[in-house]
C-alpha cells in the first residue's frame, strides 16, 4: 500500500488522496483567444519527469503541493499551498 | 424504564428506528432526547464501556467555523485554541475545541453541562457577521458517536488504517481519516480512566456506520450503551 505524507495530517494510505493534476500559473482570461483558454483548462503537459501538482485529501478538503517523478512514480516532496501561492488570486 | 418516545422530539438521532430496535430506552434532556439505556442497570452498562461500548451522541449540540479568520475569531470569543492543528482543546465550560487546520474548527458542546456553546457562538456570530469567517453547521449534516473502553483501539485497528493505540495517539489527538470507507473525524477524549473516542462522520452514513462499528465489535464481546453509564465511568 502506497503512503503519501499530507502536510496538514501526516502519512495517509493513498486512496484518502485525489490527483487534481498540474499546477500551472493562471493566465489572465480577459487577455486570451477561447482557444487559448481551452489549452490552459483542458491539456496537459504530460511531462515525463519530476512535475508539481496539485493534491488533495478528501477526508479533510485540504489542497496542497505534492513534486513527484512521473518516470518511476516517486513522491519526493509535499507542502502547503501557501509555501508557492502567497497572495489571493484576483481575476 | 423510560417510556419516553424519540418521535415526539424533534433533535433526535437520525437513525433513532435503529436503537429503538436495538432496545434502547429514551429520556428527555433539556431540548433533546437520548438513549439512557439498552435494559441495563447504569452499573452493567458502565462496566460494558469500560470494555468496549458504543454510544450514540448525535443529538447533542456541535458546530463549526471556517475561513482564514476563523481561528481568530473564536479565540475573540473566549476559546482555548492552541498552536497545533489535530489537535482538541478543552474548555473551561467542559466544551472540546477541535482544531481541525489553520482554517477551521470544530465545537463539540459539553454533553452534560448546563452552557451551550456551540448557540452562545452562534448568537455572536449572527451579530457580528465577522469577515473571512464561515458557520459550518453540524447538527444536522455530522453524526457523533462515542467508541469507549480498553478494546476500543484493537476494534478500531480493523476498520482504521492510523495508529490509535494510547501510547501513539494521547488524548486530545485528532485524526482526520477514513474510517471504515467513509471520511470522519476521530478525537480521543477519555472519560476519567475509561479510554475514550468521539466519531464525527457523515450522518447520511448513521446506520453504515453503526453496523460497521457492531460487526467490527463482536470480537470484542462490545456492545451499544445508554448515556446513563457515562456518568459512572
Amino acid at each position: 500500500m502506497k503512503i503519501l505524507n499530507c502536510p496538514l495530517n501526516g502519512p495517509r494510505n493513498i486512496s484518502e488522496f485525489i490527483c487534481f493534476g498540474e499546477v500551472t500559473d493562471m493566465p489572465n482570461p480577459n487577455e486570451l483567444s477561447d482557444e487559448q483558454w481551452a489549452d490552459y483548462m483542458w491539456m496537459s503537459n504530460n511531462t515525463a519527469g519530476v512535475v508539481r501538482e496539485w493534491w488533495c485529501h478528501a477526508a479533510t478538503s485540504y489542497w496542497f503541493i505534492v513534486e513527484r517523478n512521473t518516470i518511476t512514480d516517486e513522491i519526493l516532496k509535499t507542502y502547503p499551498a501557501n509555501e508557492i501561492f502567497k497572495e489571493r488570486v484576483e481575476f | 424504564m423510560s417510556q419516553t418516545s424519540p418521535s415526539h422530539f424533534l433533535i433526535r438521532s437520525p437513525h433513532y428506528r435503529t436503537l429503538l430496535a436495538e432496545g434502547a430506552n429514551f429520556i428527555e434532556h433539556r431540548d433533546v432526547v437520548l438513549v439512557d439505556n439498552y435494559g441495563n442497570s447504569a452499573e452493567d452498562e458502565a462496566l460494558q464501556a469500560q470494555q468496549l461500548g458504543l454510544v450514540d451522541l448525535t443529538p447533542f449540540a456541535r458546530s463549526g467555523y471556517k475561513g482564514k479568520q476563523a481561528i481568530h475569531w473564536a479565540k475573540t470569543q473566549g476559546l482555548n485554541i492552541g498552536a497545533s492543528n489535530n489537535q482538541a482543546y478543552l474548555q473551561s465550560n467542559g466544551a472540546l475545541v477541535a482544531r481541525l487546520s489553520d482554517t477551521e474548527v470544530l465545537i463539540l458542546n459539553n454533553i452534560h453541562s448546563e452552557q451551550n456553546q456551540c448557540i452562545l457562538l452562534e448568537d455572536e456570530y449572527a451579530k457580528n457577521k465577522p469577515a473571512q469567517c464561515y458557520s459550518v453547521p453540524r447538527n444536522n449534516s455530522s453524526a457523533w458517536f462515542m467508541i469507549t473502553g480498553k478494546f476500543s483501539t484493537e476494534m478500531f485497528a480493523k476498520i482504521c488504517g492510523i495508529d490509535l493505540r494510547l501510547k501513539s495517539f494521547p488524548n486530545g489527538t485528532i485524526a482526520q481519516t477514513s474510517i471504515a470507507r467513509i471520511n470522519g473525524i476521530i478525537i480521543r477524549n477519555d472519560m476519567n480512566n475509561t479510554p475514550a473516542f468521539y466519531l464525527i462522520f457523515d450522518s447520511a452514513s448513521t446506520d453504515y456506520m453503526w453496523s460497521c462499528l457492531k460487526d467490527a465489535f463482536v470480537e470484542f464481546q462490545g456492545a451499544p450503551v445508554g448515556d446513563s453509564a457515562l456518568s459512572k465511568l
